[in-house]
């Protein structure tokens, strides 16, 4: 265990908004509750974890077999046709995924 | 062959390669059955009948012309649906996926079907992987065989489904935290996830990038055996594949002993949370695997305790980045596209289902500035400890065992109030994910109402072979795999 144990975050429903916002969720009022609850039992579940002391293991384990990150010659893959990846386009144009304007006018 | 649907996959192969029955019909027949016997266990989204006929008539003809065919060739296959399959529908469980048309096969799918399978359709799935009874689906749920209204575990719980139905003898998923394992074991049947690295990913639509694999569920161990040996191997689609691994025979010895390996018990996952019967269940599995000259010896996983936090706040980390993807851009649901901002917001709010939401915002609190170090890093943390405690227990012996689930199947609803009961639930499959390590579910035995219990093997990484090989030569010594809910 850490000497210090670091204080518990409170989730409270301004933190959920919040999280939800970076997640690109929108909440309805009627789970937010819920929500706060759910989420904040599970990281109080996770606070032994965050609070153990694993002796200054920082490494991801690596793949088996693998002993550093792949990496390959920097040549060109086959990529998808335009028609291809723009099949499955909810809005298409000239070759292009439409979005709506990202500029302010 | 009067009852096709009850031969293993490489016995309907070698029947259909030798002439004693066509593959068109044995796809014909697991078609009517799907429809039939299996429509109300809602294992399967749908049916490719069209594509599976063709299929099954090219094979047919390949044969009638004396081409060389291999071991599965013939053999139908189901495939989970966030597998992609050129020119079929894959939605992951999810509305936000509804109508989108694989552009390409994913690499395992694609070297399954040029061994030949006859591919049937796709299998139901919880949401993005994300779950441990296929009730998350946008889909609807999924029966297990073995009982209406209880569930038939998850995430790939219509191909365990559909395996123990006898809708087909070899079903394909994925496991990221025990999601082949575990419904094979709620439903009576035989799961594998290969190595980390062994089985390409490319084409898997993803849910947690470091612990996502590609796995296969069927009766019979020697099954998998012959399935592994078709997809593994390196893929330039997938970064992550190892080139180097120790390959697999698609046939396995027909062993009477076990003597000479060496099989740990480790006391973090055979014992606490587990169910009486289920722990009566692998003890007497133990006495089987004792019998035939398997010695059991004792061993600690000490880092075991934080497996299931880990797994959650790594995984739910990666997919709440993987999951970003889904925006209204490029594929899938669009709502509300005044501006990107709130298309992407209203997209997502209605495309993913609530425990989606949920794992992303768990995700994205663990990611976030101020606690990243605490909760994402202390869990990277804890998982390299528990790959070291996996590493000094193989040391000692050869393979690892536990029960797969703490449970046998339970009814629907279960856990649905409170989502740390449902990720208790993984428990004891989370620690073979985290190390990256081979492991697979086998069944071992039932409980007195006749619900199916697994058993679980793991190996160090790359002795997929071994755990085939020991799977196959207990299930040449036990029936609990021919146990059949279905006539």
């Amino acid at each position: 265990m850490s000497p210090n144990p670091p204080t518990q975050p409170e989730i409270d429903p301004q933190m959920l908004i919040r999280l939800a916002a970076l997640a690109r969720l929108e909440l309805p009022t009627s789970r937010v509750a819920e929500l706060t609850s759910q989420l904040g039992r599970l990281v109080a579940a996770f606070a032994d974890l965050a609070a153990a002391d694993f002796g200054g293991v920082h490494e991801i384990p690596p793949t088996p077999g693998a002993l550093a990150t792949p990496l390959r010659d920097d040549e060109p893959g086959t990529p998808l046709r335009p028609e291809q990846a723009l099949a499955n386009a909810p809005r298409q144009a000239n070759d292009c995924f439409v979005v709506p304007r990202v500029i302010d006018a | 062959m009067n009852t096709p649907w009850r031969a293993s996959a490489l016995e309907l192969s070698a029947a259909v390669r030798g002439g004693a029955t066509t593959a068109a019909t044995v796809t014909r027949t697991l078609l009517d059955r799907i429809d039939g016997p299996g429509a109300n266990l809602r294992a399967f989204v749908a049916t490719w009948a069209e594509r599976a006929t063709a299929s099954a008539e090219a094979i047919d003809r390949r044969r009638d012309q004396g081409e060389p065919l291999g071991p599965l060739a013939g053999v139908p296959v189901a495939c989970k649906d966030n597998l992609l399959v050129a020119g079929e529908h894959a939605s992951a469980g999810s509305r936000i996926l509804s109508g989108f048309t694989a552009p390409f096969s994913s690499t395992a799918m694609a070297r399954l079907e040029a061994a030949g399978v006859v591919l049937l359709g796709r299998t139901n799935m919880d949401e993005f992987g994300m779950g441990s009874t296929t009730e998350t689906s946008a889909h609807g749920r999924t029966h297990n065989p073995f009982g209406e209204g209880l569930v038939a575990g998850g995430s790939s719980g219509g191909s365990a489904a559909a395996v123990a139905a006898d809708l087909c003898p070899l079903a394909i998923g994925s496991d990221t935290g025990g999601s082949i394992r575990q419904p094979a074991s709620l439903c009576g049947v035989t799961g594998l996830k290969p190595t980390y690295g062994r089985v390409s990913r490319r084409g898997l639509i993803a849910y947690a990038t470091s612990l996502d694999c590609v796995g296969a569920i069927a009766r019979h161990a020697a099954d998998l055996a012959a399935w592994l040996d078709a997809v593994s191997g390196p893929d330039e689609g997938d970064a992550t594949t190892v080139p180097a691994m120790a390959a697999v025979s698609p046939t396995l010895p027909d062993a009477e002993s076990l003597r000479g390996l060496r099989i740990g018990v480790p006391a973090q996952l055979n014992g606490p949370g587990v169910s009486a019967e289920v722990l009566q269940a692998t003890a007497e599995a133990q006495g089987v695997l004792r019998s035939l000259g398997a010695e059991l010896v004792a061993c600690e996983l000490p880092n075991a305790r934080y497996a299931v936090a880990a797994y959650y706040l790594i995984a739910t980390t990666e997919a709440a980045s993987n999951l970003s993807r889904y925006d209204g851009v490029h594929y899938g649901l669009r709502l509300d596209d005044r501006d990107c901002t709130r298309m992407t917001t209203a997209t997502r709010s209605a495309g993913f289902g609530d425990e989606v939401q949920l794992r992303i915002l768990l995700g994205t609190f663990a990611s976030s500035v101020g606690f990243s170090d605490r909760y994402y890093g202390r869990a990277q943390e804890a998982r390299r400890a528990l790959a070291n405690d996996f590493a000094r227990a193989f040391r000692g012996c050869d393979l690892l065992l536990s029960p797969t689930s703490p449970t046998a199947a339970f009814p629907f609803g279960q856990g649905d109030e409170d989502p740390l009961t449902r990720y208790l639930w993984d428990a004891l499959t989370v620690p073979a994910s985290l190390a990256g390590l081979p492991a697979l579910s086998m069944p071992c035995g039932s409980t007195p109402a006749g619900l199916p219990i697994g058993l679980q093997l793991m190996a160090p990484a790359g002795a997929d072979g071994l755990l085939l090989r020991t799977a196959h030569c207990f299930q040449r010594h036990t029936d609990h795999h021919l146990r059949r809910p279905l006539p």
